[in-house]
């Protein structure tokens, strides 16, 4: 496999700390290495991308900044699109976040940091080698637009995709659509109201349930039941309009997948410049809060307009399928993940007596690759195989002091250790994270893993409760909490150098504080176990 | 066809292994048409000769066990490791979790029926080892038979596959796919517990014997078990105690339950707390990740 490794100087915030130069010369043996001031300048870019289309490489890796900014930020997001662009699989584009984790975080010992980034490096350059490509499937957008929520937003949103020939639906479990309590903006959105109630392509749901969501992003099925009657429409988006009632949140995040806030309301990927995303492609937010002027309420609707019609006037859009695969020579057609799954994506077929995924439903949550009790499941884009090695990785750094292995779930503990070298904390050198799906992703054998590795403690930071991303990840992992630690128990393994912690809450970054109290105590009983 | 030449050797084992192939009954009569069993606990013949097939029963648990073990590998073209001591380590393994020292002790000292007792110390005895190891910790294995004790079809069918020259081949899938017991709650998509509570199989009032065990809120080792017994304790209204040891596709069995057992029954854990190694790795402790007690100061993280 040809790899070509890429090294940011992230505009001087790396390099300050991290001998980038060394890096790169350090892998240059093995593998094609480049190093560039910043992946998102134009200059940077250009030429990576020409040293991309030069080598024709079957897989990179982006060693600079923390991989979340690429999925909260839109220029960074162009920058995997051109790379993908030029036939590299989006599981062939590797991250090692030296700036966050490791430049940042460590500024007061470069050398020691320069070797973290060395095996963070070698953890990503694993992934890329080890990662299954995620299959796509090129979509033709359907053109209809589903609103759910009847806000004052959703109608003048409604108006806006209208004009562009969209169909519209729009969905309220109430009676009837909500008006302005402020009676002058209710007046200067009136002709608005009647634009929409008048339109032929326009199709009100009042008093619905929405009982099912599945399909593709371009392609929804949306099951729901309007009064007595069945419905089953199918759009080419979704946007999510109530945005104000937890309980609501609550009932359909199953269905849409978009990640709540501590309050248990919806939340955009980024409330300053991306308001309108989620994580989901095809699904998109329009916040709804009254108290805000009217021209901001307009110009959010603008927004979500501008993203549904720019999204659904795309010839096709290729969809990537994030799904667990089944080894089907394993499976024994037990039905464990039939149990865990909450999207009811899988299902044991009844001849075969394997199991089957829903690629319209699957999230690709890893839940069920952890309950599989034969290790049938697998997701393409975090294997076993490979946590399993870059735990090993992870542990031959600087092998004298006593180590801790963080796990950092995707939705938040990945973002709480990014936050703490943002924010100038610095913590213990041989605190050594690994991204990971989602706290429900947390294979015991993991666990036992690091210990055997060597590590004297792990700490899994994952979302608080009420917010983890895949709903369930956090239920299914505290269902197991107490047989980890029976299991470290039965090992002669101190069962409190295994902490589960929740990444950020009420402001406090917890991650790094349980981390470093973690580390400290390890530390001042003589390195633990 | 000329014969060919076997001899097998039991390490530290229960024996039941040897008896297991002497359950072959008449069919026995076949086997010894194509194989010549030069040497075995059976004959009493404890020098080996050079063979094709060696077949060792037992773990790793003394000194001696070692030596002889060297022997026989030394003496065959093919080593087949028989039986879950061999393959996995095994009942004895689950000694891992304790010091060597309180092993003796209890056994010579501490028993209720040892007056004055002391543990016997002499260089004519074999060293008894800090742990119990599987046979390919310490000599390359080239085919595993596992099972407490194994099906003697198993022993015939790999015996005879080597005899005719074929690659004999384990089933890959866990028990689940063989055991033919009826599990419709664990096909509904429902994230509810299967069960209220967790039973052991002689708090059920009836067994029922057409329902999966998890069902009936019974702890089963079948789903985290490699299939090839023919659900024999099924068979027999038992859940399994996963003697089959793991799957290929899983690094070890206990870890592996716990995952399972957390979405499916509730506490899915109370019967592990009580006993953790007993219960999830009554068979494998040695093959699995953490082996031992690292307290005792072997491995990485002594």
């Amino acid at each position: 496999m040809k790899i070509g490794l890429f090294f940011s100087r992230s505009n001087g915030q790396t390099d300050r700390v991290v001998n980038v130069e060394h890096l790169a010369k350090h892998f240059s043996q093995n593998y094609y290495t480049f190093v560039v001031d910043d992946f998102f300048t134009t200059s940077g870019l250009t030429a990576m991308l020409a040293e991309i289309d030069k080598n024709s490489f079957d897989a990179v890796v982006l060693a600079g900044d923390s991989p979340l900014n690429y999925l909260t930020n839109k220029s960074a997001e162009f920058v995997i699109n051109q790379i993908e662009a030029r036939g590299i699989n989006t599981n062939k584009i590797g991250f090692a976040n030296i700036k966050e984790q490791v430049a940042l975080a460590h500024p007061s010992f470069p050398q020691r940091a320069t070797e973290k980034a060395i095996v963070l490096v070698e953890v990503a350059i694993e992934k890329v080698k080890t990662a299954r490509p995620l299959k796509t499937r090129d979509i033709a957008p359907h053109p209809a637009v589903a609103i759910i929520g009847a806000t004052p937003g959703a109608m003048l949103t409604a108006q806006r995709l209208l004009e562009r020939n969209f169909k519209v639906f729009i969905i309220d479990k109430t009676g009837c659509y909500r008006n302005f309590s402020n009676k002058e903006n209710q007046d200067k959105i009136t002709s608005v109201i009647t634009f929409v109630e008048m339109h032929p392509r326009t199709k009100f749901f009042f008093n619905t349930q929405i009982s099912d969501i599945y399909g593709y992003a371009g392609r929804f099925t949306l099951d729901i039941t309007s009064g007595d009657q069945k419905v089953s429409l199918t759009v080419g988006s979704i946007v999510v309009a109530n945005t104000t009632d937890r309980e609501f949140a609550n009932d359909i995040r199953p269905l849409v997948h978009i990640d709540v806030n501590e309050e248990g309301l919806f939340k955009p990927v980024n409330p300053d410049t991306l308001q309108v995303f989620t994580n989901e492609k095809g699904i998109f937010l329009l916040p709804d809060d009254e108290n805000q002027k009217l021209s901001n309420i307009v110009s959010l609707s603008d927004s979500v307009a501008f993203a549904v019609t720019s999204f659904l006037e795309r010839k096709e859009i290729c969809y990537k399928i994030v799904v667990s695969e089944i080894n089907e020579e394993l499976c024994s057609g037990c039905g464990t993940c039939v149990k865990t799954c909450l999207f009811k994506a899988s299902s044991i077929d009844s001849i075969r007596k394997v199991s089957v995924i829903d690629e319209q439903r699957c999230k690709g949550c890893g839940n069920c690759v952890t309950s599989c009790p034969t290790g049938a499941r697998d997701l393409l884009t975090f294997p076993q195989k490979y946590l399993t090695k870059a735990i090993e990785l992870l542990s031959n750094f600087d092998t004298d002091s006593p180590k801790i292995l963080a796990f950092l779930c995707e939705g938040c503990g990945y973002s709480a250790l990014d936050l703490a070298g943002i924010t100038a904390v610095e913590y213990d050198i041989n605190i050594m994270p690994l991204g990971i799906r989602c706290g429900g992703n947390i294979d015991t054998q993991l666990i036992l893993d690091a210990y055997k590795q060597g590590f004297k403690g792990v700490v899994i930071c994952k979302c608080p409760d009420s917010d983890c991303r895949n709903i369930v990840g956090n239920t299914d992992l505290d269902r197991r909490a107490n047989l980890f630690r029976d299991i470290l128990r039965s090992r002669g393994i101190d069962a409190d150098t295994l902490q589960i912690i929740e990444g950020i809450r009420e402001g406090q970054n917890n991650c790094i504080n349980s981390v470093t109290a973690l580390y400290d105590e390890i530390k001042s009983n003589g390195g633990g176990n | 066809m000329s014969k060919v030449t076997a001899a097998s050797v039991w390490l530290q084992g229960c024996s039941g292994c040897h008896i297991s192939l002497l359950d072959l009954n008449e069919e026995l009569l076949d086997l010894l048409d194509a194989v010549d069993l030069k040497a075995s606990p059976i004959q009493d013949i404890k020098e080996i000769p050079e063979v094709t097939v060696g077949i060792v029963e037992g773990c790793v648990s003394n000194s001696h066990n070692i030596t002889v073990l060297k022997k026989i590998r030394e003496k065959s073209k093919i080593l087949i490791a028989l039986g879950t001591c061999a393959c996995f380590g095994g009942i004895s393994g689950i000694r891992n979790i304790f010091e060597r020292q309180e092993l003796l002790n209890t056994a010579y000292v501490e028993a209720p029926s040892v007056i004055d007792g002391k543990v016997p110390g002499s260089s004519s005895i074999p060293e008894f080892l800090d742990n119990v190891k599987p046979i390919h910790s310490y000599v390359k294995v080239d085919y595993y038979i596992p099972g407490c004790p194994p099906l003697p079809s198993m022993i015939k069918d790999v015996l005879f596959a080597l005899v005719k020259g074929e690659e004999p081949a384990l089933p890959k899938k866990s028990l689940c796919d063989e055991c033919g017991r009826e599990h419709r709650e664990m096909l509904s998509p429902k994230r509810e517990f299967l069960t209220d509570s967790v039973v052991s199989v002689m708090e059920l009032e009836t067994i029922d014997p057409d329902k999966c065990f998890l069902e009936q809120g019974v702890l089963c080792m079948g789903p985290a078990t490699r299939e090839g017994c023919h659900a024999r304790c099924m068979k027999g209204n038992m859940p399994c105690r996963g003697c089959m040891g793991p799957t290929p596709g899983a690094l070890e069995q206990g870890a592996k339950i716990i995952n399972a057992l957390g979405s499916v029954l509730p506490a899915g854990g109370l019967m592990f707390m009580e006993d953790m190694v007993g219960t999830g790795y009554r068979y494998s402790l040695p093959v699995s990740i953490v082996p031992t007690n690292i307290k005792k100061g072997d491995g990485k993280n002594g």
